[in-house]
């Protein structure tokens, strides 16, 4: 699976909420929610993903658990809190840019109270301050991209990306024979797939079925 | 733009069937149990709405504007559960006792014992 795939799976995470807004066919919603289940198709074929029963929950556990001893003992690989560290020292303060994050909240809700009383006739002032909402939620954005972009190498986030697919791995079916099999006997088989649209579809679409902070 | 999501949840039609879901057990989603994430944001919306809904009926608004027409604004609805929650927390907080008396109080402090 080459890294075109992890960096538009970095693009699908922003663009989720834009697609979500495309959905305006009230069916389609439905259709979405109507289960935990979600089909799609890809080059003709049909597929779909389901939220992770406890057993496939428990899978995915598992592995993640081998791959974090994995990664703890290999010395090329820094935990979060030694990563802030070093970023420290280079004049780059991740805990700061946390509390950045913080404020700008705080301050978006300070517009939100202010708003509240403001009549519905006052269409102009409202309208300003929700402008100004818009611009803090886009740099409480930048500011989130920033951090998991300089967080990207961390042994937690390596685990997180590890578990993501993983459990697309274990979660990922395919109609065949008005049967919904398997689509990959193996996790390396998986990983060796060049469908890249079916990883990236089956991706984009479990996000919606199973909360994740990053997948 | 407001989220697709919150525009069915708050709709006359989703918000009668959550009703009914609370009343008369009828089922929202094929699956009862290991909700999906959507799923789940969506029956946070539901019972959202449903709250503001009893807000405007029954005239618990305090200075917050909320109307049948602001509903349908995701930004203004955002605001009002803001100002909501900031108000109650204020409420909450025990207020101190004025003294407005204009008499100058006195508070008693016992002495320490002497060995």
């Amino acid at each position: 699976m080459s890294t075109e795939v992890k960096k538009s799976k970095e693009s699908l995470q922003k663009d989720l909420a834009k697609k979500l807004q495309q959905l305006n066919e009230k069916e389609q919603l439905e259709s979405l929610i109507k289960d935990n289940k979600i089909e799609f198709e890809v080059k003709g074929i049909k597929y779909r993903v389901h939220k992770p029963n406890n057993f496939e929950g428990l899978q995915v556990r598992k592995a993640r658990t081998k791959k974090y001893i994995e990664l703890l003992k290999d010395d090329t690989y820094m935990l979060r809190e030694q990563l802030i560290d070093l970023y420290k020292g280079k004049g780059v303060d991740i805990k700061q840019l946390e509390e950045d994050i913080k404020e700008i909240s705080l301050q978006i809700e300070d517009i939100q109270e202010k708003v509240a009383p403001i009549p519905t006739e006052s269409k102009e002032i409202i309208s300003n301050y929700e402008q100004q909402v818009k611009d803090l939620v886009q740099k409480q954005s930048e500011i989130s991209i920033r951090l998991s972009e300089l967080l990207e190498y961390s042994v937690e986030n390596e685990i997180l990306e590890f578990s993501n697919l993983y459990l697309i791995y274990n979660v990922l079916e395919k109609l065949e024979d008005d049967k919904w099999i398997k689509c990959f006997k193996t996790y390396e088989d998986f990983l060796a797939t060049e469908n890249e649209t079916l990883i990236l579809e089956a991706t984009y679409n479990l996000s919606m079925l199973v909360f994740k902070a990053k997948i | 733009m407001n989220n697709p999501l919150r525009s069915l949840a708050r709709s006359e039609y989703a918000q009668n069937m959550y009703r009914a879901s609370k009343e008369n057990g009828i089922k929202l989603f094929v699956n009862d149990s290991n909700l999906g994430h959507l799923q789940l944001v969506y029956l946070s919306f539901l019972s959202v709405y449903d709250s503001i809904y009893t807000d405007i009926v029954s005239d618990m608004l305090d200075d917050a504007v909320m109307d049948m027409e602001r509903i349908k604004d995701d930004f203004l609805v955002d605001c009002y559960l803001t100002y909501k929650r900031k108000n109650r927390n204020k409420k909450d907080k025990p207020e101190k006792k004025k003294n407005l008396s204009g008499i100058p109080s006195i508070s008693f402090v016992q002495p320490k014992k002497r060995r």
